[in-house]
């Protein structure tokens, strides 16, 4: 198996190291069949991997592989050991299983995306890079190797959304993405230190066992250690206060949109959850700020997803509601349900992302939602697998997103049913966010592709071609059987969840009576199609009724279509005053500092001169201060 | 004594020299076109002594009663060979550009060579002093080889004046050893030193000449002087032989020395603490102001010195601890040799690539020694720059390249015996911290400055293909073993 790990690993970096040293002289076909070869390859590996797994008997479901030893430091309970390995358990396979797969998939559909644009082997050059630092950051055998793969993707992430480097949105929001992603990377670092300091390591095999016997001897686990990774978690998946990157992040290409920021990357942080869920699960009130964070981001970005006139930002503000759906399922301790989640929301996202991606090429870059409509007589294909993602999305059975979506709400009902008040309210912010989700799904929907187009005059859309087609079709399936296939609460079939059970803390909570669930189902269902019913009739033709409701609430419109100001409070609260500090900082700079670099400057030219004395390149100085030397060592050794 | 068997376990020590003859001969047969042939010539000995070196096992016998061959030998003769190699790949295209594609280049830089071999298989005073002069007065001869022009001629003077100041220290010192112990073997040196009641005034006396001596030769201050003037003179892949043979080498002598010979003492460990600090000290501060390449490379090597000496040091304070009696080595010892061995493994490494680079882009020409020519070389060469921001970060140790690596070990080590040696601790890092300054520049100038004419067409390379590929595969072994240490570590440990 250790082979296997190391293919996985080492596959991708070949492919970026090739690709990125000749990007200039292969085309973006020969890059992208490739790179696509190297990410099927992957998803055979990962393939192995799992049914490697499947044949031992579930407590020893792990391997451990470790390449060779990068760092040791320090002796007895101090000793630090920095292994460079892989560590094969369910949950890293069932991430590496996903990212593969949706993977290969989108490097599939990127090869006819990128073919006219310039530099596409260096697009794929970094989608390699990507892959490499995403398995990384999943299969490490411990913590910093995580931490390595969480920079890597990172640093993916910034090249690719400013793959068009010229534009200056994009370099921007490049830039923004890197520094927001910054703040949650001192969270995880911290929180790294922190654990080593206690438990003394940082590999993933030996984290839970120590922090089982620590806790049996009577150390108290600091809620600010969960909080630290949470801190990491919430910037790299976009929670609040630090998911504002994320919509910016749009501006990179479409494909990159589906894999980096909707179906792999952005699930870093809720891997993270899922990894140290004994240690969150352990950590007192932690969980709870993690379950309230969930549940605000979720109900935030549905509201602001209601009003968005951009395609993608309407999935991108989705995605951060959908990850905060993700986050409060782990802050209630049913870290199961959000990798349930994690996977279809992989599906049918990226299946979202690919077919925005099928309109938008077809229109030749338009974006804006209010100037397309009618598309499914152009784009019937594409219509019909967005639709299937879109129901996805909304929580219609018997749709992939509605059965883990519905387990999410689930587990939230049932904390409250088991006397927890405060679970009403995320239960409730759950079931809101499930409406506001349905809506703007069916609005997204209704302006692209019903009633009467508003498409320029000449405009001609056509149909994508086939490698662009087939991912649509593969992806549109997955999110019709993802659901059902992998989980079903009420009817006890839940293959994911045995699966993952060794590698996840319990859910330490009694199963709602059948009945109830049932009961809750229906109501999901219910909900979902009513308010698909209502976004759907809202923006069909003329658009009356949402017309009419913006008039009536003009300020909440225009707050939610200005995206509640978030990024003017950002610019009023953080950014101006940092320009003010940073201003102050100049004078001071001018007045004081320059002052003294100009005193320095004489005393650095005094040691220039110094120097010159010294070295003025006349060999009987030189000799003096060797002579000087000996007379020094002299004395030292005779004193 | 069977000399067959000495002869076979010396091969890398003299098919070096057999080479250095045969390119003479070849000289006198066929004057002024053995250029070409005398590098083939050269590459075929060393290729032919790695290829010995490599093919056997190391006995533990001493040749000829002097010599060693044991595993620290051997990895730092390997070190040696490929350096020696790499020199030869930089210098061919750079002789046959300036028309000086004379034999005698390559049958000098054989015999130094085969110096430098012999320097770290040494066990014997009397071999340490020949390896010194065998080393030296050909590298004299080569830093002058552009003997049309002057700052090379004269930096070959200025190298052969203070080296013969410094062979008098050095034979000095051996001549007090000698008088105070009868004998010039280490073995005999180790067995006389074992008891301390014996170490006269004259002992020490001779200890602190010897380092005299091979502190010229490592470039530590204040025998540094030379330095700056010299590496800038000397043609470029001579420089580059010095910087990273000669310090190899010397280092290697003066490790074994420090390893089987010198007894733990208040006054040796006080001497080499001052040499680590100033070389330190000097050659960071040094560097700071430097606006010329080749100089503040000197610089940055007479820094390295100090890192190095700090390894040495804690080899020599490692005897007295746990379970040590007298000269005998010590698991802590072991570990502080194997730490400087991969300092200098990555240290001449990334030197081959800095000083291959200067010779790509600079092709001796003299304006492209001032950094201010480098202003935004990053968008118009964005490969050659990525290789030298990647060897300035191995010099100033950022992780994930093999320079990390190096300055971590050392550190280990010194870790490893508590606070005894923590002033020279807290002066490498507080120094490794100035490094950045000037480090760090010269990625500013790279990358973030714009070069005064954008349009002006990117600067002419040297062109050849041997010394792109060797720089390619010094990068490559910068970052490897930055992350992978592990093969390094093994072929280095024997």
């Amino acid at each position: 198996m250790s082979t296997v790990g190391a293919l996985l690993l080492g596959l991708p970096l070949a492919a970026a190291t090739l690709i990125g040293i000749l990007h200039r002289r292969l085309s973006t076909r020969t890059a992208g069949t490739l790179a696509f070869a190297m990410a099927a390859t992957c998803f055979g590996l990962a393939v192995a991997a799992f049914t490697h797994l499947r044949g031992l008997p579930e407590d020893a479901r792990h391997v451990a592989a470790t390449f060779w030893s990068f760092l040791e430091l320090g002796r007895g309970d101090a000793a630090l050991t920095l292994d460079v390995g892989v560590w094969l358990d369910p949950l890293s396979v069932t991430w590496a299983l996903f990212i593969t797969g949706v993977g290969s998939l989108i490097f599939l559909y990127s090869i006819s995306y990128m073919e006219h644009e310039a530099g596409g082997a260096r697009y794929f050059a970094c989608l390699c890079l990507f892959l490499f630092s995403m398995l990384t950051l999943v299969l490490g055998k411990n913590l910093f190797l995580t931490f390595l793969g969480w920079e890597g993707v990172g640093l993916c992430s910034y090249l690719l959304i400013g793959f068009e480097y010229g534009k200056e949105t994009a370099a921007q929001a490049g830039r923004k993405a890197f520094l927001v992603n910054r703040i949650g990377d001192v969270g995880f670092l911290l929180g790294m230190f922190w654990t080593w300091k206690l438990f003394g390591t940082l590999e993933h095999g030996e984290l839970t066992p120590k922090l089982a016997a620590g806790l049996a001897a009577g150390i108290a686990l600091p809620p600010l250690l969960a909080l630290c990774y949470f801190v990491g978690a919430c910037g790299k998946s976009a929670q609040l206060p630090l998911f504002v990157w994320l919509p910016d992040a749009m501006a990179g290409p479409t494909p990159v949109s589906a894999l980096i920021h909707a179906a792999t990357m952005v699930t870093a942080g809720i891997y993270l959850l899922c990894r140290l869920s004994s240690l969150f699960v352990a950590a007192d009130w932690a969980l709870d700020v993690v379950a309230f964070t969930g549940a605000a981001t979720a109900l935030f970005a549905g509201l602001i997803a209601l009003r968005q006139r951009d395609i993608k930002r309407v999935l991108a503000y989705s995605t951060v509601s959908q990850l905060g759906y993700m986050f409060l399922a782990c802050g209630l301790g049913a870290f199961a349900s959000s990798a349930f989640h994690v996977v279809t929301h992989a599906f049918f996202k990226a299946l979202l992302f690919l077919g925005s991606g099928a309109v938008i090429h077809a229109l030749h870059g338009e974006q804006d939602l209010w100037k397309m409509g009618g598309l499914k007589h152009h784009l019937p294909k594409t219509a019909f697998a967005m639709r299937i993602g879109a129901f996805a999305l909304a929580g219609i059975a018997p749709f992939a997103g509605f059965f883990s979506k519905d387990e999410i709400l689930g587990v939230a009902f049932a904390r409250a049913y088991a006397g927890d008040p405060a679970c009403w309210v995320l239960w409730g912010a759950g079931v809101l966010t499930a409406a506001l989700t349905a809506f703007y799904s069916a609005r997204m929907i209704t302006l692209c592709f019903d009633g009467s187009s508003r498409l320029d005059a000449h405009s001609h859309p056509h149909e994508a071609p086939a490698p662009m087609a087939i991912p649509l079709n593969v992806l549109a399936v997955l999110s019709l059987v993802g659901g059902i296939g992998l989980g079903f609460e009420a009817l006890h079939w839940l293959p994911l969840h045995h699966w993952l059970a060794p590698t996840l803390a319990p859910l330490d909570l009694p199963p709602l009576p059948g009945a109830l669930l049932w009961g809750l189902m229906t109501l999901a269902f219910l909900i979902a199609v009513l308010f698909w019913r209502i976004g759907a009739k809202w923006y069909s033709g003329d658009c009356e009724p949402a017309r009419a409701a913006e008039l009536t609430f003009p300020r909440f419109a225009g707050a939610l279509a200005g995206r509640f100001f978030v990024d003017e409070i950002y610019g009023a609260l953080i950014v101006r005053p940092l320009r003010f500090l940073a201003a102050l900082a100049l004078q001071f700079d001018v007045r004081v500092v320059d002052g003294a670099a100009r005193g320095l400057g004489q005393f650095a030219a005094l040691v220039g001169t110094g120097v010159r004395i010294v070295q003025n390149g006349t060999v009987q100085r030189y000799a003096f201060w060797m002579v000087a030397g000996a007379i020094a060592l002299l004395w030292l050794a005779l004193g | 004594m069977d000399l067959a068997t000495d002869l076979a376990a010396t091969a890398p020590l003299w098919l070096p020299m057999l080479g250095c003859l045969a390119v003479l001969l070849l000289e006198t047969l066929a004057p002024g076109r053995s250029g070409h042939l005398g590098a083939l010539v050269a590459g075929a000995a060393i290729a032919l002594a790695f290829a010995r070196l490599v093919a056997t096992a190391p006995s533990g016998r001493l040749p000829f009663g002097m010599l060693a061959d044991d595993a620290l030998g051997r990895s730092l003769t390997g070190l040696l060979l490929l350096v020696g190699a790499a020199v030869v790949v930089l210098a061919e295209p750079l002789l046959a550009r300036l028309r000086l594609a004379h034999g005698e280049f390559f049958a000098l830089l054989l015999a130094s060579l085969s110096g430098m071999v012999l320097l770290v298989q040494a066990r014997d005073l009397m071999a340490l002093f020949l390896a010194v002069e065998l080393l030296s007065i050909p590298l004299y001869v080569l830093a002058a080889f552009r003997r049309l022009s002057a700052p090379s001629v004269e930096s070959g003077f200025k190298y052969f004046l203070l080296g013969a100041f410094a062979s008098g220290f050095l034979v000095y010192g051996i001549a007090l050893l000698f008088s105070t112990c009868g004998d010039t073997s280490y073995a005999a040196l180790a067995r006389f030193a074992a008891d301390p009641a014996r170490l006269g005034a004259t002992w020490h006396v001779g200890v602190a000449l010897l380092l005299v001596g091979l502190g010229f030769k490592v470039a530590a201050a204040p025998f540094h002087g030379w330095t700056p003037d010299v590496y800038e003179g000397a043609p470029t892949p001579v420089t580059a032989f010095m910087a990273a043979g000669v310090k190899v080498a010397a280092f290697g002598g003066v490790l074994r020395l420090a390893h089987e010979v010198l007894p733990d003492g208040a006054g040796l460990r006080a001497g080499l603490a001052l040499l680590a600090c100033a070389s330190m000290l000097v050659g960071n501060l040094g560097a700071l102001l430097q606006v010329r390449l080749k100089r503040l490379l000197a610089w940055s090597s007479i820094a390295h010195a100090g890192y190095l000496l700090l390894g040495v040091l804690v080899v020599v304070a490692a005897k007295s601890h746990a379970g040590a009696t007298g000269a005998a080595a010590t698991p802590l010892a072991d570990s502080a040799v194997q730490a400087v061995v991969f300092y200098l493994a990555t240290y001449a490494l990334t030197t081959l690539a800095a000083f291959g680079w200067i010779l790509d882009l600079g092709r001796e020409s003299a304006e492209l020694q001032d950094l201010r020519a480098l202003r935004g070389l990053a968008r118009r060469r964005p490969w050659l720059s990525a290789a030298l921001a990647l060897c300035f970060l191995s010099f100033a140790g950022v992780p994930l390249t093999a320079g990390f690596l190096g300055k971590l070990y050392v550190l280990k080590a010194a870790f490893a015996l508590g606070t005894e040696l923590i002033v020279p601790m807290v002066v490498l890092a507080a120094t490794s911290v100035i490094a950045l300054g000037y480090y760090l520049r010269i990625l500013s100038t790279l990358y973030m400055e714009r070069a005064p004419d954008e349009n002006a067409p990117a600067p002419a390379r040297l062109g050849s293909t041997g010394v792109a590929l060797l720089i390619a595969a010094a990068c490559g072994g910068v970052l490897l073993f930055g992350v992978w240490p592990e093969p390094l570590l093994r072929w280095l440990g024997g």
